[in-house]
């Protein structure tokens, strides 16, 4: 049982050294037909060497035996030996010569015939028979000489002979053709199938991961909007308790613990929904180089003394569509990963280069690609392939949250690019971000000013949410902002009111809410009511039917977004 | 291979004497028949062998000696002409007796072999030589020379006889 995948591994071995194909297969049936055409001839010679040597016996036989009757004349026994030789059918002629040449006694057969007189001479091969001849000598006294001529083989008996072994070598090499076409066929759609296998396999293993992905996305995602919202009240509460200074110092320092764990809380889930990209992102066109040169200081102060950070992005490159705040955070993200992959030092280099789709996965177009590529110690396949799932760390339990490249990862895929890992064992880690190049011009932003100060008397806001807790927050923020407010528990409540009582100065409304959505809401307010501004409060990112021109506030957030929000409506 | 020799008379002595005749001219005087029989003798001389003492040299002459009276007057002496065995010459020698040094003795008159015939010779004696026991005694058959062997006599004289001349050879008549 074990011979048999052991002769298969040999012959697998011998096809790869020796590949067969149609060619060599006849090459090979030619070879066959060659050396049998070889041994064929080389038989012929020895046949005739045979035929040669028997035919010198015979004529040694024949002129002993008519030496005495040649000496004494005695023609009838000299006959009667010569005549004994026919009873071979190879004999075509033979004579026994008196010493003057003369014939003593002889016979032919066929159209053979005698040579009259006899002359010595060397044994000939002519006409495919042997002729040979001999003096007949006794005790070193010449009596005569003697003629033999011996047919080597009839030619019908030689083609029956080689008819068998031409039939077989034929065939020998026509199976060999035929054989090696078929196996050489077979070899190559081997080959094509192994390959075939190889390529969906990789298919397979790349729709199992970004399923993985995909899957893992929907979940984290739905988890984190979910605790977003959760987040909200807590921290509009925290917020409000703080600022208010209610309760003793000891319950004040509580409520600062609490708030400080809440934004943590907050950050954890805005990676969340980063990797599930849901985060909201306010993408916009930007100079990639300006950004990451304003990082380069930030870059080297965390990577400490050891890791030498160079930044060379040329300041020519098109503007990129990009969320600045998200990308800054990614790019010192992949920074942070960079000094942790060289505890031993290193240098960290941040390029940049436009370039086309590195992948089916991306969209035609032209991007730029960013290199954040360290010296460290680099990730082998294994690690590789699992970088990008939330959670995964090689780190050490508290040294990261795994979730830095899966929100890289999440960041790239919403903002309509790419991120792609080049890192082997020693050699190092090359994290490339794709950004696809925009059209537009970076619009100056102003520096965020000071926060206006809370307006005595700012007006009246109307507060539409279906969750108590979250409208409760809101309208409180907007209370402390110095607004009236009006609380309504849908949209529907919401556009009874506004139809009732047409004199607000704001709308502040949830987006997702049962019924008419909030971004309903906005769209049908703006044709109703054109002066009267609307703010949606989200927690998606998701844009459907969301108009981007209506200005949108993220949960959870705190009391200084909302007033930052409304100066700018101002 | 081994022939069964039919003796078969099928030419006529004249035509075997013609033969002979074509190949030594016959001298004036002797019969056609002794010109066969002197080619004869010279033409047992290859098939009989004699041993080594015989000669007194290697290259010593082979001698013929013809004992009394001569039948063939020149046509053996044609015959021995330029005859070599071997490295030796053929010489004929005329005795009145037999006479040491011959290695072949014929003589016509049996009379002549009876006494004591010398060591190693071969000794020939005519057609008529009954009570001679002579080696080879010459006959005609059917009007052709032919001759008889005494096998017995060739073994006392210490030579030894071809096997081929022993086939061409008549039978020995019974009782002798």
């Amino acid at each position: 049982m074990s011979a048999t995948p052991r002769i298969q591994r040999l012959l697998e071995g011998w096809g790869r050294r020796l590949p067969v194909t149609a060619r060599s297969a006849v090459l090979f049936a030619l070879l066959v037909l060659l050396a049998s055409l070889g041994l064929a001839v080389r038989n012929e010679q020895l046949a005739k060497q045979a035929k040669l040597e028997q035919a010198h016996v015979q004529v040694r036989i024949l002129a002993g035996s008519v030496a005495a009757p040649l000496a004494f004349e005695d023609n009838q026994a000299a006959r009667d030996y010569v005549d004994a030789l026919r009873a071979d059918p190879m004999i075509a002629a033979a004579g026994a010569y008196r010493l003057d040449g003369t014939l003593a006694a002889g016979f032919t057969r066929g159209r053979a015939v005698l040579p009259r007189p006899n002359r010595l001479a060397a044994p000939v091969i002519l006409d495919n028979s042997v002729i040979i001849t001999a003096p007949v000598v006794e005790a070193g006294t010449q009596l005569g000489s003697v003629y033999l001529r011996m047919t080597v083989e009839t030619w019908d008996r030689r083609a029956l002979r080689y008819l068998g072994i031409g039939l077989v070598v034929l065939m020998v090499s026509l199976l060999t053709v035929v054989l090696g076409t078929s196996y050489a066929s077979i070899a190559e759609a081997n080959a094509r199938l192994e390959h075939e296998i190889e390529t969906r396999q990789k298919a397979e293993e790349a729709l199992v991961q970004s399923q993985k992905m995909e899957a893992m996305g929907q979940l984290t995602g739905g988890v984190a909007h979910d605790f977003n919202n959760l987040l909200t009240p807590i921290m509009a509460s925290l917020d409000m308790l703080q600022r208010r200074g209610i309760g003793t110092e000891r319950e004040q320092r509580m409520i600062g613990a609490a708030a400080q764990s809440a934004e943590r809380a907050r950050v954890l889930v805005q990676r969340l929904l980063a990797f599930a990209r849901r985060q909201p992102l306010q993408a916009r066109a930007i100079e990639l180089g300006d950004l990451v040169a304003g990082l380069g200081d930030l870059l080297a102060s965390t990577c400490g003394p050891q890791i030498r950070v160079v930044v060379d992005v040329p300041a020519t490159l098109p503007p990129v569509v990009a969320d600045p705040h998200q990308l800054e955070m990614a790019i010192l993200n992949l920074g942070v990963n960079a000094r942790d992959a060289m505890e031993a030092g290193g240098s960290l280099r941040v390029t940049a280069a436009v370039t086309g789709p590195a992948g089916d996965d991306m969209a035609p177009g032209h991007y730029v690609r960013l290199d954040v590529a360290d010296t460290g110690s680099g990730m082998d396949a294994a690690t590789r392939a699992r970088a990008i799932e939330p959670f995964f760390s090689t780190k050490g339990i508290g040294k990261g949250t795994g979730l830095g490249l899966s929100m890289v990862h999440g960041l790239m895929l919403q903002s309509g690019g790419a991120m792609r890992i080049d890192s082997a064992p020693g050699r190092g880690t090359v994290i490339s971000l794709y950004m696809p190049v925009s059209d537009e011009t970076p619009a100056e932003v102003a520096k965020p000013g000071e926060i206006a100060p809370a307006a005595a008397n700012a007006g009246t806001a109307l507060v539409v949410d279906d969750e108590e807790l979250v409208r409760a927050s809101i309208a409180d923020m907007l209370q402390e902002l110095g607004y009236r407010t009006v609380e309504a528990t849908s949209a529907a409540a919401a556009l009874e009111i506004i139809a009732a009582q047409p004199a607000f100065d704001v709308v502040v409304t949830d987006h997702l809410m049962p019924g008419i959505s909030g971004a309903e809401l906005a769209l049908r307010l703006r044709d109703s009511h054109p002066q009267l501004p609307v703010v949606i409060v989200s927690g998606y990112a998701e844009t459907e039917g969301l108009p981007t021109s209506v200005p949108r506030l993220t949960k959870p957030f705190r009391r200084d977004d909302m007033a930052a929000l409304l100066a700018d409506l101002a | 291979m081994a022939v069964p020799v039919q003796r078969l008379a099928a030419s006529l002595l004249l035509a075997a004497c013609a033969a002979a005749a074509r190949a030594e001219a016959p001298s004036a005087g002797a019969s056609l028949e002794y010109a066969v029989k002197a080619n004869f003798l010279v033409r047992f001389v290859p098939f009989v062998t004699w041993p080594a003492t015989a000669f007194v040299a290697a290259n010593a002459p082979f001698v013929i000696c013809i004992v009394g009276e001569d039948p063939f007057g020149s046509a053996i002496d044609e015959a021995a002409r330029g005859r070599t065995i071997g490295p030796r010459a053929i010489v004929v020698r005329r005795t009145a007796s037999v006479d040491a040094g011959c290695h072949l003795l014929y003589a016509r008159k049996p009379a002549v072999l009876v006494p004591a015939p010398v060591a190693a010779a071969l000794t020939v004696c005519d057609n008529r030589c009954e009570g001679a026991r002579a080696m080879i005694r010459f006959a005609v058959r059917n009007g052709r020379v032919r001759f008889v062997i005494d096998p017995v006599a060739v073994q006392a004289g210490g030579l030894t006889i071809s096997s081929k001349l022993l086939g061409l050879a008549l039978p020995p008549e019974p009782g002798r």
